[in-house]
C-alpha cells in the first residue's frame, strides 16, 4: 500500500516537475518574463498595477505557450474533449465548434456578436463606398469579391442549435453594396451552382479554403471580369488539368486545429500547384526588399514551408506562395490590365494566380497597409495607371473594420 | 453601493485582503484569549499570516487552530504523499469542473435576457461552480499545507446534502462560520442569551458582517441579510429539531434557498439580480426555453452530472466500499490522479476560461 501511494506521489511530482524544468530552460520564457517585467516597471502608459497585471498575463500566456511537452498536453485535452463527446470547446478567449463534417470553426458565443458584426458591416459598406467615390472620380471601377466561409449558408452543420452569422451579415453587406452601387460578385452563389461542397473545398482544421477550390473559384472570377470589365483572359491559365500538382497528405493542423490538437481536429491534407507552361514574372516587395525575376515557381512559391516536414503543428497550408504586397508584373500575360488586388488571407492563398491573370498587378493587404511607409491604398491607385481595383475578402471579413480602412 | 453619494476613492487592494485580515485579528485574539502564545519572532508571524497555500483565498486559519504547527510541525513523507494528492483533488474541481461551468453561469448572468430554463440553468451552474472553485482552492491550501507539514482544518463538508440552511452554513466556508462564530457571535452571548430579542440582534449583527465581509456591494449585504431572515425563522421555530417524514422536501427548501442566494451574489447589481430572479418565475423571460437553454446545456452536461454527483459524499462511500481491495483501490485512485493531473495541466496550457471568483474578497 505504502509503495503504491509513493509511487503514485513521484509520478504525480514528476508531471509537475518535469515540463516546469523544460520551462525554465527555455530561454524563450525567460526573455520573455523579463522583457515582460522591466516594460512593466518602466512604462509610463499605464499605472504601475495595471502593468503587472498585463506583465503577469503575457508571462502566464508564455508559461503556457514554452512549457515542456506543450503540444502532447494540448493533444491530450482534446482527446479528452472528444472522449466526453463535446462539439463546443473554448480556449482562452476562443471558442471552437465542432461540425457534422467533423470540421472546426471559431464561433462567437456572445449573445451580442451577431448585432455587433451587423452593426460593422453597415460601416464597412460606408467605406467602401467612400473609396468607389473616389475611384468614380478618376475613372476607375471597383468590384468587391465575396468568398465562401466555412459554413454552408443552406447547412451550416452547426451543433446545439447554434446559428450561423456570419452569412446573415455578408448578405447584409451584399444589400449594402447593392444600395450603394458598388459592383460585386458573390462566390457562394457559384459554389452553390457548381455543387462543391464546404467539406471537400475547406481545410478541417483551419478556416481557409483548399488551394484547388481557391484556383478554381478565381477562374470564375477571371472569366467574370471578362464579360464583365473586358479583361480579357485564357480559362487554360487556370484549368487545373494545366497545373503540376504536389499532395502533401496529413502534413498540418490549422490555426483552429493547433489549439485543440491533433485527436480533436481531423489533420489536414494540402496540395501546391504551379503552372505546367511558360510563366514570366517580374516581382518586387519594397516592404521587405524583394526584386526578383523568373518564373511562376521562382518568384512566388514559398518552399520553406512546404518542404518542412517537421511537424502537425508547425506545417503551414496557407502561405505557401509569396504575394502579400508586392508588384507583380506578368511579361505573358493575356491583357494589358493593371490590376490593384485588395486582399485578406483567402486572396492569399491565390499566390500567383493572381498576377497570371493580369499584366501588372498590385496586391494589397490592409493588414500590412501601417507597415508599407509613405504609400496609402489611394496613393497606390494613383500610382499605379490603375484599370480596375478588387476588394477580394471572405465572409469573415465584412465586419473588419480595419479591413476597410482605405 | 452608488445611491450613498459618497466619493469613492480607488485604492489598489492586494489579493486575499479579507483573508488574511482575519488571519492577524484571529492572531491578535487568540494571543489575548491564552489561546496561544505570543510570537516573539517575525518570521513566525509573517508565517502565520502570509502562508501562500491560503493566502489568497482561504481557508481562514484560526491561529489557535495552528500555533503549536507553527514551531513544533513535522514534514513527513505520508504527509507529502497525502498532500499533493489532495492538490490534485483541488486542482481538478476548480480546472475541470468550476472553470467549464463558469462559462454558463457567465453567459447566463451576462445576457440582457434569457428564457427561464436558462435562468435556472445558470443560477443552478453558478451554484455548483462556486462551491467547486472555492473548495477546490481549499483542498489545494490544505493540501500544500500538508505537504509543507501543517494541518488546516477543513473548510468544506458538502454543503448540498443539507437538510437546513442552519446545516448550509454549518458545512459551507467553515473556517468563516467559525470565525464570526468564535470571535463575534459568543462573546455577544450566542443563542444562550436572556431573550429572543438578544437572539435576534446576534445573528444580525453576525450575518451584516458576514455579508459585508464579502465586498462593500448591496448585493452582499442582501444576501447576507437573507441568511439572517432564514436563520432566525429555523432557529425561532425549532425547525432542525422537528421530526418528519417528508426530509426530500427539506432539501427542496435549502437548496432553493441556497440557489436563489447565490444568484443575489452573483448579480453585479441589485436591479439585475431581481431581472434575473424575474426571470426564473418566467415575467421578462423569452420564453421557457431558448436554443441558448440547449447551447448551455449540451456542450456541459457532462460538467454537470459530475458537477452533481460529486456535491454528494460519493467518494468517501466509494472508499468504504473499496476498504476490503486496498491494493486495487490504491492502483486505481493513482492511476485517476494522474489522469486528473494531466488534463489539469493541459486545460491550464490550453487557456480554457479560468475565472477566479475568491480573488475578490
Amino acid at each position: 500500500m505504502k509503495i503504491i501511494k509513493s509511487i503514485t506521489a513521484i509520478l504525480l511530482a514528476l508531471a509537475i516537475l518535469i515540463p516546469s524544468a523544460l520551462l525554465w530552460s527555455n530561454m524563450s520564457f525567460a526573455r520573455t518574463s523579463v522583457h515582460s517585467l522591466l516594460s512593466a516597471l518602466t512604462s509610463r502608459q499605464h499605472r504601475l498595477a495595471d502593468g503587472l497585471s498585463i506583465s503577469a498575463q503575457e508571462i502566464d500566456k508564455a508559461a503556457s505557450d514554452y512549457i515542456g511537452f506543450h503540444n502532447s498536453f494540448i493533444n491530450i485535452y482534446g482527446l479528452g474533449m472528444r472522449l466526453s463527446g463535446t462539439r463546443l470547446v473554448h480556449a482562452g478567449a476562443r471558442t471552437l465548434v465542432k461540425l457534422d463534417s467533423g470540421a472546426l470553426v471559431e464561433y462567437s458565443t456572445d449573445p451580442n456578436a451577431a448585432k455587433e458584426s451587423a452593426d460593422a458591416a453597415k460601416k464597412n459598406v460606408a467605406s467602401l463606398s467612400a473609396l468607389k467615390t473616389y475611384l468614380d472620380t478618376q475613372g476607375i471601377p471597383l468590384l468587391f469579391v465575396l468568398a465562401p466561409g466555412k459554413l454552408d449558408e443552406e447547412d451550416p452543420g452547426l451543433p446545439y442549435q447554434l446559428r450561423d452569422y456570419s452569412n446573415v451579415t455578408a448578405d447584409s453587406f451584399l444589400d449594402g453594396l447593392e444600395s450603394s452601387g458598388i459592383d460585386y460578385l458573390d462566390l457562394r452563389k457559384v459554389w452553390r451552382e457548381k455543387g462543391w461542397s464546404r467539406t471537400d473545398g475547406f481545410y478541417y482544421s483551419d478556416l481557409h479554403w483548399q488551394p484547388k477550390y481557391a484556383i478554381l473559384s478565381w477562374a470564375y472570377v477571371t472569366q467574370y471580369l471578362s464579360d464583365r470589365y473586358g479583361i480579357r483572359n485564357d480559362p487554360s491559365l487556370f484549368d487545373l488539368k494545366n497545373q503540376k500538382v504536389e499532395s502533401f497528405k496529413n502534413i498540418s493542423l490549422g490555426s483552429t486545429g493547433r489549439i485543440i490538437g491533433r485527436f480533436y481536429a481531423i489533420p489536414d491534407s494540402t496540395e501546391l500547384y504551379t503552372p505546367d507552361f511558360d510563366t514570366h514574372f517580374h516581382l518586387v516587395n519594397k516592404r521587405v526588399g524583394w526584386d526578383k525575376t523568373g518564373t511562376f515557381e521562382e518568384t512566388t512559391v514559398n518552399r520553406s514551408l512546404t518542404h518542412d516536414r517537421s511537424g502537425l503543428f508547425t506545417n503551414d497550408m496557407i502561405n505557401m506562395y509569396y504575394a502579400r504586397d508586392s508588384v507583380v508584373e506578368n511579361t505573358l500575360a493575356p491583357n494589358d490590365a493593371n490590376v490593384v488586388f485588395i486582399r485578406d488571407s483567402f486572396g492569399g492563398m491565390l499566390g500567383g494566380y493572381v498576377p497570371l491573370a493580369f499584366r501588372n498587378t498590385s496586391i494589397v493587404d490592409m493588414r500590412t497597409m501601417n507597415e508599407r511607409k509613405d504609400e496609402t491604398v489611394q496613393s497606390i491607385i494613383d500610382n499605379f495607371d490603375t484599370d480596375l481595383v478588387v476588394v477580394f475578402y471572405h465572409i469573415g471579413m465584412v465586419d473588419k473594420e480595419d479591413m476597410f480602412s482605405f | 453601493m452608488s445611491f450613498i453619494h459618497l466619493p469613492q476613492t480607488h485604492i489598489a487592494l492586494p489579493i486575499g485582503i479579507s483573508f488574511f485580515t482575519f488571519q492577524a485579528m484571529s492572531y491578535v485574539i487568540d494571543v489575548y484569549r491564552g489561546k496561544g502564545k505570543a510570537q516573539h519572532s517575525i518570521i513566525n508571524i509573517a508565517l502565520y499570516i502570509s502562508l501562500f497555500p491560503q493566502l489568497i483565498a482561504g481557508p481562514i486559519v484560526r491561529y489557535e487552530t495552528i500555533a503549536d504547527q507553527i514551531e513544533n510541525r513535522k514534514e513527513t513523507w505520508e504527509g507529502f504523499c497525502s498532500g499533493l494528492f489532495r492538490f490534485v483533488i483541488g486542482l481538478s474541481k476548480k480546472v475541470l469542473i468550476a472553470n467549464n461551468l463558469a462559462l454558463v453561469a457567465d453567459t447566463a448572468f451576462d445576457g440582457s435576457e434569457r428564457s427561464v430554463a436558462t435562468a435556472w440553468l445558470g443560477a443552478i451552474a453558478y451554484t455548483l461552480q462556486i462551491y467547486y472553485d472555492f473548495s477546490g482552492y481549499s483542498d489545494m491550501a490544505i493540501g500544500l499545507g500538508e505537504v509543507f507539514g501543517f494541518r488546516f482544518l477543513e473548510n468544506f463538508n458538502y454543503p448540498y446534502i443539507s437538510r437546513s440552511v442552519s446545516e448550509f452554513w454549518r458545512r459551507w466556508h467553515i473556517s468563516l462560520g467559525t470565525w464570526f462564530r468564535d470571535y463575534v457571535y459568543f462573546p455577544m452571548g450566542g443563542s444562550r442569551v436572556e431573550t429572543k430579542r438578544k437572539l435576534v440582534r446576534n445573528l444580525f449583527v453576525v450575518w451584516l458582517l458576514t455579508g459585508i465581509w464579502h465586498g462593500a456591494q448591496w448585493t452582499f449585504l442582501c444576501w447576507g441579510l437573507m441568511y439572517f431572515v432564514l436563520l432566525i425563522l429555523e432557529k425561532l421555530s425549532g425547525f432542525e429539531k422537528k421530526k418528519t417524514k417528508l426530509i426530500p422536501l427539506r432539501y427542496v427548501y435549502t437548496m432553493f434557498f441556497v440557489v436563489a442566494g447565490w444568484v443575489l451574489f452573483r448579480a453585479p447589481t441589485l436591479g439585475s439580480a431581481v431581472r434575473y430572479y424575474a426571470s426564473m418565475i418566467g415575467i421578462g423571460a423569452t420564453g421557457w426555453h431558448d436554443a441558448m437553454t440547449a447551447q448551455l446545456l449540451m456542450p456541459n452536461l457532462l460538467f454537470f452530472v459530475f458537477g452533481i454527483l460529486f456535491s454528494f459524499p460519493i467518494i468517501p462511500k466509494l472508499k468504504e466500499a473499496l476498504s476490503r481491495f486496498e491494493k486495487p483501490a490504491a492502483v486505481i485512485r493513482g492511476v485517476v490522479l494522474l489522469c486528473l493531473l494531466v488534463l489539469d495541466m493541459s486545460s491550464i496550457i490550453i487557456g480554457s476560461y479560468n475565472p477566479f471568483i475568491y480573488f475578490n474578497f
